[in-house]
């Protein structure tokens, strides 16, 4: 299977766009996620055209055909959920949630940088990973943005999110060959609690 | 047949010899794959014949049978020429530019788009934001 990875960032400001008639419907405003399931739930809108700002309604995940580089692609008009049919943490958006600038500890009390931006894996809708900006400590790297796999679990309090130690060298500087990062991260910390 | 050869072609009534105008666009019926409407004019001004109200496509002229035949385009009616294409994987493909279609019966075949030919029965929908694109089984070039 081809695994899409994208970062949330670019996620915003999409049109959201019927198959059925080749309409624009909505931009995607933010994305809707859930830091403890690591899980994209939807996403928040804005209207288009002249009434642009903010729109009640919101996108589940669920009612998304596909997302690509230009556009994100829904049945028809019916996609769209008013926010009182959906969970309440949907209704929220991923920058309240606080992920962003939130930093990032290794359990060998490591610090390796803050969240800024989420890599979303669109097939699934899972979070993948998070893009750093680094810190001083992780060599001829600070500066520069990390990825950073996570692991299907995570430990987060109110602003630090605890990774095992072991993701540092899985980390990657660009969006190719972070899947497999992810997949191998995983498999090893799969392999260890076993 | 190409749209682009066909624009700028005079539009004359059988009954009267009168010229009536001058094909600037179609417009397309996705259900049949054929083309609905010739286009006259552009705008608000922009007027139609329905293709079944043709009595030949000609290498110099389109003939219509009457008159009356040319009518106001409905605002519904668009073209899909000038559109953006976009797959329904939610990839740009570029705009629609050409149209190709059988002179005799209106059947369209394919349309083009910067990234080549897309065959007719690959339109899934021309809305007023694009038009909508199956993806091939294939996967797609990623650019």
């Amino acid at each position: 299977m081809n695994n899409l990875l994208l970062r949330a960032t670019e996620l915003v400001g999409l049109p959201v766009v019927t198959i059925d008639a080749g309409e624009a419907i909505a931009d995607t405003k933010d994305v809707i996620y859930s830091s403890d399931r690591g899980r994209v739930l939807g996403f928040t809108l804005n209207k288009r055209g002249r009434l642009r700002g903010p729109a009640k309604e919101m996108l589940p995940i669920d009612q998304v055909h596909a997302v690509g580089r230009d556009a994100v692609m829904v049945a028809n008009a019916g996609a769209l959920a008013s926010p009182s049919d959906a969970p309440a943490q949907e209704a929220q958006d991923a920058a309240g949630r606080n992920v962003l600038g939130n930093s990032v500890l290794t359990d060998d009390g490591k610090q390796l940088g803050k969240v800024t931006d989420l890599i979303v894996e669109m097939n699934a809708g899972e979070v993948v990973g998070y893009q750093l900006a680094g810190d001083e400590s992780l060599q001829g790297r600070a500066g520069q943005p990390l990825l950073l796999p996570l692991p299907a679990t995570l430990a987060v309090s109110g602003d630090v999110l605890m990774v095992p130690g072991s993701v540092e060298v899985f980390i990657r500087d660009d969006l190719s060959g972070f899947g497999s990062a992810v997949d191998d991260f995983r498999a090893q910390l799969k392999g260890a609690s076993e | 047949m190409k749209l682009s050869e066909l624009r700028g072609r005079k539009v004359v009534s059988r009954s009267s010899a009168e010229q009536l105008g001058e094909v600037t666009d179609l417009t397309v019926d996705l259900a049949t794959s054929h083309v609905r409407a010739l286009s006259l004019g552009k705008g608000r001004k922009a007027r139609e014949v329905a293709w079944s109200d043709l009595h030949s496509v000609g290498p110099d002229a389109v003939i219509v049978e009457e008159d009356d035949r040319v009518v106001d385009a409905p605002p519904a009616a668009a073209s899909p020429v000038g559109r953006l294409t976009l797959s329904d994987s939610g990839n740009a493909l570029g705009d629609l530019s050409d149209v190709t279609f059988d002179e005799e019966s209106g059947k369209i075949s394919s349309v083009t788009t910067v990234q080549g030919e897309v065959e007719a029965d690959r339109l899934l929908a021309v809305g007023p934001y694009a038009v909508i694109i199956a993806t091939r089984e294939e996967a797609e070039v990623p650019g």
